[in-house]
C-alpha cells in the first residue's frame, strides 16, 4: 500500500499542469462529464482538464465514480427503488463474505 | 413517477407553491433517495454495524437537505445533463462528505508533522513490494526516496508538506486533512497543486524523469 502510494504520488507530480481546474469547477463539471462518458465517449476529449484533476484528487474521483454508478443504472433503467437498496441493510452486521446471496432457510 | 424532462422539472420546481410544485419536490425527493442510497449501498463496508433504520434515517437526512440546497441552486443548472443527474451530484457530494466523517479520527497538523518521516520509511519497508526485489534495485530505491524527502523537506512549507504526506502518501481523504490544515477542500486542491509545481520543477531540474524514477519502483 504505502509503495503504492508512492508511485502514485510521483505520477501525480509528473502529470502537474501549469493551471489545473479546482474541486469545485470540477464538481460543476461532473454531470455532464459522467454522460459524455456513459454515452462511450472518452472524455478526455471533451474534459481534458477535469479528467487531470480526477488523477490528482482522491475526493473528487470518489464522488465521480459515485455519480457514474447512479447515472450508469438510470440509464438503463435500473435504478432500485429506495425499499429495494435498504433491505440490503436488513442482515445486521453487513456481511462481506462469500455467503453473500445465499438462500436463506425456508 | 412519471420521467419529466428539464423543462418540466425546471418549470414545476419554480412555480409558485401549489400542487405541481409539490409532486415536483416530492418526485425529486424519491429520486434523490433511490441515488443516494445506491451510494450508500457501494459504501457499504463503511457502514458496518449500520442497521437498516439508521441507514433509512441517513439517507432521509441527506435527502432532505439536498432538496433545500436544490431549490437555492436552481439557477445555476445550465441544462448541460439530465436535470436528475445535476440533483445526483449535489446529494453524492454530501453522502461522501459524511461517510469521510466517519472515518476520520481528528486528525492534527502535529499529528501529520510527526508522522511524515515514517510515511516516506513505509514507502521502503512495504513488504507486498519486497517480494522479487534485488539489493541493486532497493540502493536505488533508496537513493530516490531519500532524495524525494530532501526536496520536500527543502522545498515545502509546513503546511505544504503536511498535505502531500497526509493526502498522497498516507492515502487519507481530502476533507479530513483539509479539516486537519482548517482549509476547504478547494483551498487544499491549491495548497497541493502548488506542492506539485515545486516538486516537479525540482525534479526537471535534477534531469530526473518519470521513467528513470518508476523503473526503480516498478517490475
Ligand atoms: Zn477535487
Amino acid at each position: 500500500m504505502a509503495h503504492e502510494l508512492f508511485i502514485k504520488l510521483l505520477r501525480k507530480i509528473y502529470a502537474t499542469g501549469e493551471s489545473e481546474l479546482d474541486c469545485e469547477r470540477v464538481r460543476a463539471s461532473l454531470p455532464a462529464y459522467v454522460e459524455f462518458e456513459l454515452a462511450g465517449n472518452d472524455p478526455a476529449v471533451r474534459f481534458p482538464q477535469v479528467k487531470a484533476h480526477l488523477a490528482q484528487c482522491p475526493d473528487c474521483a470518489e464522488e465521480h465514480e459515485g455519480l457514474r454508478a447512479v447515472a450508469s443504472l438510470e440509464a438503463k433503467g435500473a435504478l432500485p427503488e429506495a425499499e429495494e437498496s435498504l433491505k440490503r441493510f436488513e442482515a445486521e452486521p453487513v456481511q462481506e463474505s462469500a455467503d453473500i446471496g445465499a438462500v436463506p432457510a425456508p | 413517477m412519471s420521467p419529466r424532462s428539464n423543462e418540466n422539472w425546471l418549470w414545476a420546481l419554480s412555480e409558485q407553491p401549489g400542487e405541481a410544485q409539490a409532486e415536483a419536490l416530492q418526485d425529486l425527493r424519491e429520486f434523490l433517495l433511490r441515488a443516494v442510497l445506491v451510494y450508500l449501498t457501494l459504501h457499504r463496508s463503511d457502514l458496518a454495524g449500520w442497521g437498516r433504520q439508521a441507514v433509512h434515517d441517513l439517507a432521509e437526512d441527506l435527502a432532505q437537505e439536498t432538496v433545500l440546497e436544490i431549490r437555492e441552486n436552481l439557477a445555476g443548472f445550465r441544462g448541460e445533463s439530465k436535470f436528475t443527474t445535476w440533483a445526483y451530484r449535489f446529494i453524492i457530494n454530501r453522502a461522501a462528505s459524511e461517510l469521510r466523517r466517519q472515518r476520520y479520527r481528528n486528525l492534527s497538523l502535529d499529528q501529520l508533522r510527526e508522522e511524515e518521516p515514517a510515511a516516506f520509511q513505509a514507502a521502503l519497508s512495504d513488504r507486498d513490494a519486497l517480494g522479487r526485489v534485488d539489493p541493486d534495485q532497493m540502493v536505488e530505491r533508496r537513493y530516490y526516496l531519500n532524495l524525494l524527502r530532501e526536496i520536500v523537506e527543502t522545498e515545502l512549507n509546513e503546511r505544504q508538506r503536511a498535505a502531500i504526506v497526509g493526502v498522497h502518501l498516507q492515502g487519507r481523504s481530502m476533507d479530513e486533512v483539509a479539516a486537519a490544515l482548517g482549509l476547504s477542500r478547494n483551498a487544499l486542491y491549491k495548497l497541493l497543486h502548488d506542492a506539485r509545481k515545486r516538486l516537479k520543477a525540482r525534479l526537471a531540474a535534477r534531469h530526473l524523469s518519470e521513467g528513470d524514477i518508476l523503473a526503480a519502483f516498478e517490475g
